[in-house]
């Protein structure tokens, strides 16, 4: 079992978060009893690996609540386009963001732009709160030297991705985003498509990427691309702090 | 078959849906036409039709009913 108290949640969330990681040797008795005994935190999330039912019911059994699966796929080829998909490809591009534009993403981002994550879902986080949390991360990421970049879409600022590049050139996509505007173009498949070229074009060999069960959207175009999935999780939470306290 | 029996199957088969459901759809309005489902449509649509729509017509293609005018522009006609 890994823990690992997320300080960075205290100015995201203005709460004491712990994310727990449990791992096939531990024992659901000694699980349950270390999580009840927790009294620091506000918030708990807890990682299974799927499939570890001993440990899915210990820890439901003390109250905590499925909230998605998360899978992590390496994509190893860049995705061939043709027909339809290559004439919307020949119209995009993508620059490094600007201090200005990140802003812009920052305002897309509080105006509610993300639904699918497990924050945004739950009704004892506020909208603000789901915002920080993309906000605080995207700028710790990109002060760790990731790269925050713009899709440009015939002229127009129509969304982001952010990627960081890993060891052995292994990158990571983390996050990607398509402004509330362009939602309805049928550029979704590009925004992800765009962020695995820019790795690729810096010579990645693999780009990995996590994706929620919540988020449809990237289920359906990560099971269409030439993807190896590495890992998938069950995610669990609960919530110590009672609810009028909660939101900030 | 007519155009307006090929344009209703090509939302059938992209989408799995039900032809009686069809007239109502618009982008998003079912998980089936996402980013994915959209190519999909737009490439039966050009092969079924033969015509090759410009990138705006695809992006501005987002409802039955907006299809049908934009198809009209690649002399597709639908019968009242």
């Amino acid at each position: 079992m890994k823990t690992i108290k997320a300080v960075w949640e205290k100015r995201n969330l203005g709460l004491d978060v712990l994310e727990v990681e449990l791992e096939a040797e531990d024992q659901p008795q000694e699980v349950s009893q270390w999580l009840a005994a927790v009294e620091d935190a506000d918030y708990i999330s807890v990682k299974v690996p799927v499939a570890l039912m001993p440990l899915i019911t210990a820890i439901e059994e003390i109250g905590y609540r499925f909230r998605e699966m998360l899978s992590t796929v390496d994509v190893v080829n860049l995705p061939v386009l043709d027909g339809v998909m290559a004439r919307y490809e020949r119209h995009m591009s993508s620059a490094r963001a600007t201090p200005e534009q990140m802003q812009e993403i920052f305002a897309c981002i509080r105006a509610g732009m993300f639904k699918t994550d497990r924050f945004s879902l739950d009704p004892m986080f506020s909208s603000d709160q789901a915002a920080n949390r993309y906000c605080g991360w995207i700028s710790d990421e990109v002060a760790r030297g990731a790269e925050l970049m713009c899709i440009d879409f015939k002229g127009k600022f129509v969304g982001f991705f952010l990627t960081r590049a890993g060891d052995n050139k292994r990158f990571h996509s983390l996050l990607a985003g398509i402004f509330p505007p362009f939602q309805h173009m049928g550029l979704g498949y590009f925004i992800n498509y765009m962020a695995y070229a820019h790795c690729f074009a810096q010579g990645a060999k693999s780009v990995t990427t996590t994706f929620s069960s919540n988020n449809l959207g990237a289920c359906s175009i990560h099971n269409i691309i030439n993807t190896r999935l590495t890992s998938q999780c069950y995610v669990f939470s609960k919530h110590l702090k009672r609810v009028e306290e909660f939101h900030v | 078959m007519s155009n307006i029996a090929t344009y209703t199957a090509a939302f059938v088969d992209a989408f799995r849906v039900d032809e009686t459901q069809v007239a109502d759809l618009a982008y998003q309005s079912i998980e089936q036409w996402d980013s994915l489902g959209h190519m999909q449509l737009m490439s039966d649509l050009e092969e079924r039709f033969e015509i090759e729509m410009d990138i705006d017509d695809i992006t501005d293609f987002s409802s039955f009913s907006k299809g049908k005018e934009i198809l009209g522009k690649y002399g597709v006609a639908f019968d009242a």
